[in-house]
């Protein structure tokens, strides 16, 4: 299931090849199989709306991991407010909608840009700690968020505007979100690997002294991918708050990204890693907690088995860099 | 017994994937010798140590230590055994004093909790590399590189070792402290302490070692006494045959756009006034021992050293120091003597490192071609003189000397390039790989742009420098062209070391 992509350039020599036949394939082919298995024994599993199922659950999650997934590239970690932006983007989203949907989605988009831009720049420019940031702005957002909606916490969508409402709807039985969540993989990849900021990421991610003394502008492209994350986490936060109608819970994307992107395996430390990748990691989280409702799970088990497979990816990542170097 | 063996390794065969390493080695270390190890990057000396210490396990071969078959499966049972070993890179950290760097990862594990017991062990220790003045308790993190070095090299002959390994222990020491390592090298080889000598300055081993053994491509070669071998006889064995020098003239081309003065630089107090100049086509050669200044001065420039001011020009336009952008944007490129840590980016492909300074100008409309940016490699890697199958295999993956080329490789034929600095360009590099990066070197200067470079080698400034600057204590001692000085006018310049202590006695 954890599909092994290239980065932005893969080795084709044997020796290589060899060499990367890892404890990560090892890994990932036998979570392929418990993920097939236990499928296989869950009845009815294996099935189209199955299927669907977990599609539908894993678009919006994906946008927002796949966001963060430029932070984490450029080697600055996570966010830790992504569900709070989602929340008040959401709520904004809902109350300038009547100014038509595409003019509110270009406005929250670049107001997510704006909110993060402003992150990356005290990261980049000031050196400050990406976590800390992250949560300040977090606790920002929702106080602005409370003064100007009167501290009313939730926020229901306008009624009598249609507008939208074709951001719900499903297509070909698959939600707007997830063909939006391929949309977003397959132009952010583009940026990633066909852009001089976006490889200039991946250079910084990997060594920023190195890239400094290169003369890139290692402030200039941390913004960049804090602005990436930015965009992504507001069209999230618009598909969110179009699909429930109402923007009042937080919900957990904050951590559902960071699972996201180890489980697809970038590397925390920045330089390795893809959007495919995060994409396919929220696949496999929303498979396994399809999988677990079909069998009866309840919610504390799911999260349970979650932090697990989480838990093994981290040790197995972390042993697989030791190995390397 | 002079002639006893206490290690031996038979036949030893190492793989990675397809490359053979090494090809069925054989050595043999006496008690209290000195042993030479002596071959190119890339002949397998580092994977013979790496095999020795645990750090690599052989496909083939059999280790005897004192006549016992041995197998060493990890750096930790190589010390268990009585073998040390001092890395090129350093191991000590920064933040922790210097007693308890000499005793982290040492057998005594009580040794944290006794500190002061253990102090007049870590004076001696201290004192007996030269590095007396320094305090126990002072953090290494104050100390300089050549004194971490010295740090390094103390540490491990404390551990009663049996066998030490040092590897390229000079690279980063200069002339005065590597009389000291010498020193201290007698005093435990007296004792009985063997020690295996991996270098690449012939000198230094003519000097100091007892028996030398050449590798070439995962063989040895040969193991001789040292004494009937002079220098010309261990490159000839080494290299196979000397690398032919085609006699390079280099060409000053009036008014290139390389054209540079510097007026006035001052960094951190420490290097004041500094005044030089060049024209594009020229090779200035900054001499220098560690500390010198000589590299702060190319840090400086590249913009890497915020507290740095005094007027540069350039091709003509005047720029300001302290960021890095603007001294790119004015077409400075720099190469730093920190080839991991601020040059390469170590797990991505030669082709993403050779590319890296270049993106703007391959992309079109900020778009990059995946062919352009081949092209680019190939062409890159043709005239870094690396081998363009290795296009796509991991920068760490190469020996010291070919990650040398690909990181001055990656400023070479730059159409935005005015003004190239590089720092120690042939730091840890083999003869072979040396006479390859000047010959680079020179070329790039033939363009007509300003090449400034810095080395604490004599010869190495002698050989490739158009104007010597000789720097010292931060200041800008002499500045004179090539034929107007010799080798040992520029050696008493760089030192001067008793002449200062003789003004302050």
């Amino acid at each position: 299931m954890t599909v092994i992509t290239p980065t932005a350039e893969s080795s084709t020599s044997i020796a290589s090849f060899v060499r990367k036949i890892s404890l990560v394939q090892i890994a990932a082919v036998a979570v392929a199989a418990v993920l097939i298995i236990f499928g296989a024994i869950t009845n009815n599993f294996f099935s189209l709306s199955t299927f669907q199922g977990i599609l539908n659950t894993s678009g919006i999650i994906a946008i927002v991991a796949i966001g963060v997934t430029f932070m984490t590239l450029s080697g600055n970690l996570f966010t830790l407010s992504a569900s709070v932006t989602v929340l008040v983007l959401g709520q904004a989203f809902l109350e300038i909608v009547h100014f038509g949907p595409f003019p509110a989605i270009l406005i929250i988009l670049l107001l997510g840009a704006i909110i993060f831009g402003l992150q990356g720049w005290l990261v980049g420019r000031l050196g400050a700690n990406v976590i800390i940031i992250s949560v300040a702005a977090g606790f920002l957002q929702q106080g602005v968020a409370e003064y100007l909606s009167g501290s009313n916490p939730s926020i229901l969508a306008p009624a009598g505007v249609t507008s939208y409402l074709w951001m719900r709807n499903t297509y070909g039985g698959i939600l707007f979100s997830v063909w939006a969540m391929f949309g977003v993989v397959i132009l952010g990849e583009l940026f990633l690997r066909r852009t001089v900021a976006g490889r200039q990421i991946y250079l910084v991610g990997e060594n920023r002294a190195a890239a400094r003394t290169a003369g890139i502008n290692v402030k200039r492209i941390t913004i960049i991918a804090f602005v990436a994350a930015g965009i992504c986490i507001a069209f999230a936060a618009t598909l969110e708050a179009a699909y429930t109608q109402n923007a009042y819970s937080q919900g957990s994307y904050t951590f559902d990204a960071i699972v996201a992107i180890l489980i697809g395996g970038t590397s925390v430390l920045g330089g390795k890693g893809s959007l495919i990748r995060t994409m396919f990691g929220a696949l496999v989280v929303s498979y396994l907690s399809q999988m677990m409702v079909m069998r009866g799970y309840n919610t504390p088990t799911r999260v349970f088995v979650e932090g697990l497979l989480l838990f093994g990816v981290v040790v197995v990542m972390q042993l697989n860099d030791r190995g390397r170097s | 017994m002079v002639t006893e063996s206490v290690l031996r390794a038979e036949g030893v065969v190492k793989h990675y994937g397809p490359v053979k390493a090494l090809q069925g080695v054989s050595f043999d270390l006496r008690r209290g010798e000195v042993h030479a190890l002596l071959g190119h990057n890339g002949a397998g000396k580092s994977t013979l140590v790496k095999t020795l210490t645990g750090s690599v396990q052989l496909d083939e071969g059999q280790i005897f230590l004192d006549g016992q078959a041995v197998s060493i499966s990890s750096p930790s049972e190589a010390q268990s055994n009585g073998i040390a070993w001092v890395d090129q890179e350093l191991t000590l950290i920064p933040n922790l004093s210097i007693e308890d760097n000499i005793a982290l990862g040492g057998m005594e594990s009580t040794f944290l909790a006794q500190r002061k017991q253990h102090r007049p062990r870590v004076k001696q220790l201290l004192e007996q590399i030269g590095l007396g003045h320094l305090s126990p308790t002072q953090e290494v993190g104050t100390l300089s590189i050549g004194e971490r070095q010295l740090l390094e090299i103390t540490r491990a002959f404390g551990r009663n070792s049996k066998i030490v390994i040092l590897d390229e222990p000079t690279a980063t020491l200069s002339d005065f402290e590597i009389e000291r390592v010498f020193a201290a090298i007698r005093e435990v080889t007296a004792e009985g302490v063997s020690v295996i000598y991996v270098s690449h300055r012939l000198e230094e081993i003519i000097q100091i070692c007892d028996r030398a053994t050449i590798m070439r491509d995962g063989q040895v070669v040969t193991t001789q006494e040292i004494s009937g071998l002079d220098k010309s006889a261990l490159v000839n064995l080494m290299v196979g045959q000397l690398p032919e020098f085609a006699e390079v003239q280099s060409i000053a081309k009036e008014g290139g756009n390389g054209d540079f003065s510097i007026t006035n630089l001052s960094i951190n107090n420490f290097v004041q006034d500094v005044t030089f100049g060049a024209k594009g086509g020229e090779i200035f050669g900054l001499a220098g021992q560690l500390g010198s200044g000589a590299s702060l001065i190319l840090r400086a420039l590249a913009g890497l050293e915020p507290k740095s001011s005094g007027r540069v020009v350039l091709s003509g336009k005047q720029f300001r120091l302290g960021s890095t952008l603007r001294s790119r944007k004015a077409g400075v490129y720099f190469v730093s003597n920190d080839r991991k840590g601020e040059g390469l980016f170590l797990t991505f492909t030669n082709s993403r490192n050779l590319t890296a300074t270049r993106l703007p100008i391959l992309a079109k409309a900020s778009i990059i071609s995946r062919s352009v940016l081949k092209k680019s490699a190939e062409t890159l890697m043709q005239l870094a003189g690396v081998d363009k199958s290795r296009r796509t295999m991991t920068v760490d993956s190469l020996s010291g000397g070919n990650q040398q080329k690909i990181f001055i490789g990656r400023n070479l034929n730059h159409p935005k390039m005015k003004l190239l600095l590089l720092d120690e360009p042939t730091r840890g590099v083999d003869v072979k790989g040396r006479a390859e990066i000047h010959q680079l070197i020179r070329e790039a200067s033939a363009s007509g742009i300003g090449v400034i470079f810095s080395s604490t080698e004599l010869d190495e400034i002698m050989e490739l420098s158009d104007i010597i600057g000789v720097m010292h204590k931060g200041k800008l001692v002499n500045v004179e062209m090539r034929g107007q000085t010799n080798a040992a006018k520029v050696f008493n310049e760089m030192v001067r070391e008793s002449e200062i202590e003789g003004v302050k006695a």
